[in-house]
């Protein structure tokens, strides 16, 4: 079977993110706290070129700590310390509240609690992981908390 | 504390908070509805505690963070500060929006007079908005930006100290 350019880089990179996912699942289960060598068998009609781009890419950005808590604070922030690794640029989408807009009640000064659960789950954001839209040309970032009673990505950012 | 909010800083008694205490130097690139999120955040996780003003500055202009802090706040008093340029004015007479959203408007500043004009002030009276004093361009301000100790003794915060006097009544 022919694979045309398009088709092979996806396969390539939905390799790297199973593989992603499927590491950090056992890490999880198993309570490791370092990943230190995946050890990955023969590959068949893999380019190992694109393979190991999308590994490096998909295992996550570091953040430094200060960021990390800017981003905690404000989610926004990611556009200030994130940039897009296809293109380079800040522009991407991303959602990180769960807060109607619409809300009436809102008031200045004090607290909104529901902010204080969306800071929970952006507590210790140490990486950032992306994920490319199957449908859009956008690289859509997930943020990865480090806590490890986290289940999953809290938050999907999502066009 | 997270559960709490943010603690602002405070330089001689007046509290101050940013998105860009977070950023430093970077850019803060952001689209439409991540300017209101951010606004709301701010405006939401600080400590303000009891304060006789809440200041919120805003962008040259009528963009949506007006329409935000109309919106998220209650009791707000537009204070409108421009300079007697003639860009700057047009802006100003867009800002007539604000009387037909009935918003209060506590009056307008001419900063950085360089000429005595009396254009600001002629603007202010065409479009029913109090023309309150004007603050006369001063060198020093760029010298001691960085020092609120110096910039607390120039002709530009004396100006400013008695304006606000009259703002505060």
């Amino acid at each position: 079977m022919v694979r045309s350019p398009e088709t092979s880089f996806m396969h390539e990179w939905a390799l790297a993110q199973g593989v992603i996912s499927t590491v950090l699942a056992m890490a999880k289960e198993r309570e490791a706290r370092e990943i230190v060598e995946v050890k990955i068998d023969r590959l068949q009609q893999i380019d190992i070129d694109i393979f190991s781009a999308a590994l490096r890419e998909l295992g996550g950005t570091p953040l430094e700590k200060d960021e990390s808590e800017a981003i905690h604070f404000l989610p926004e922030l990611a556009h200030t310390f994130i940039r897009c690794p296809q293109c380079g640029g800040p522009d991407f989408h991303e959602r990180a509240r769960d807060v109607d807009r619409t809300h009436k009640n809102f008031k200045v000064g004090a607290p909104d609690p529901r902010l204080a659960t969306i800071h929970k789950w952006l507590k210790n954001v140490k990486r950032v992981q992306w994920q490319r839209a199957e449908s859009e040309k956008v690289w859509l970032p997930q943020l990865f908390p480090s806590c490890s009673q986290n289940s999953g990505p809290p938050w999907v950012y999502w066009t | 504390m997270e559960e709490k909010g943010l603690i602002p800083l405070k330089v001689h008694e007046i509290k101050l908070m940013s998105v860009a205490y977070y950023a430093g130097e970077k850019p803060i690139p952001l689209r439409g509805p991540e300017l209101f999120d951010t606004l709301k955040g701010i405006l939401a996780i600080t400590r303000w505690e009891r304060t006789d003003f809440l200041i919120v500055d805003a962008p040259p202009g009528m963009d949506e963070e007006i329409f935000d802090v109309v919106n998220l706040t209650k009791n707000v008093e537009f204070l409108i500060v421009t300079t007697p340029n003639s860009l700057a004015l047009k802006t100003m007479g867009r800002l007539k929006l604000l009387l037909e959203m009935k918003a209060l408007v506590l009056g307008t500043i001419e900063n950085m007079r360089i000429i005595d004009t009396e254009i600001v002030k002629e603007l202010a009276q065409k479009l029913g908005i109090r023309y309150l004093e004007h603050i006369h361009f001063d060198r020093e301000v760029e010298k001691y930006i960085d020092n609120p100790e110096n910039l607390s003794k120039t002709r530009f915060a004396d100006e400013a100290k008695s304006i606000l006097g009259v703002v505060c009544e």
